[in-house]
């Protein structure tokens, strides 16, 4: 391999890692969830003001789970819950999370 | 007699406040259910890809709730706000009545603590 090379090796490897969603590792997100379970563990839990059923999200689609914190978390979707829980999340914890959840059988 | 007729009253009223006052039919929101099982599929339970969540066994209430919130704009995606900016109450009654009684591996955290 020619030593021009490596440097473009490098950048692919760089652009990779940074593009789009990190990795999940869905053990380290099982432990993050804990908190999730306040709300989302208990059957038929209601969301006060207005008054519906807080998701089921174990098992949910992953990347539907990671754009969804995501969101929240910027605030493009509204909660003031789940807007609290997301801004403590980083993009890590974040796929973590979605990792484990969308595993939960 | 007079009392259970007041308590219908208020239920209805609380239903209407919850813009759920009509009468879900699951069987007519099966039928306008084609277009959502081309992306979250025919169960609402095998989505097309990762992006789409499963709406299958969801509850019920929270698939009225994520409905009027695309149909008002108040959730945005692209998508699903031209899907549900024609619904109709009912319409939404009944397909969230349809999808929320489908089989599916949602499930609350509780769940999968065994």
């Amino acid at each position: 391999m020619r030593p021009a090379l490596l440097p473009l090796l490098a950048l692919a490897a760089l652009t990779a890692a940074t593009d789009g969603h990190a990795a999940g590792n869905a053990e380290q997100g099982e432990k993050l969830t804990y908190t999730c379970t306040g709300c989302h563990g208990v059957a038929g839990y209601k969301n006060a003001y207005p008054n519906y059923s807080v998701p089921k999200i174990g098992g949910q689609s992953e990347t539907y789970l990671v754009n969804a914190l995501s969101a929240y978390k910027i605030g493009d979707r509204k909660h003031p819950t789940m807007a609290a829980q997301a801004q403590s999340l980083s993009e890590q914890d974040i796929a973590d999370i979605a990792a484990y959840l969308s595993s939960v059988k | 007699m007079r009392i259970i007729h007041f308590t219908l009253a208020c239920a209805t009223l609380l239903a209407a406040g919850n813009g759920q006052a009509v009468t879900a039919d699951s069987g007519a929101g099966q039928q306008a259910s084609a277009v959502c099982a081309a992306c979250h599929g025919p169960d609402g339970s095998r989505p097309i890809d990762a992006n789409t969540p499963m709406i299958g066994g969801q509850y019920v209430d929270y698939l009225v709730k994520v409905l009027q919130d695309y149909r008002s704009g108040a959730r945005v995606n692209v998508v699903m706000n031209g899907q549900a900016a024609n619904l109709t109450d009912q319409d939404i009654a009944n397909l969230a009545a349809w999808f929320s009684s489908q089989n599916s591996p949602l499930k609350d955290l509780r769940d999968s603590d065994d």
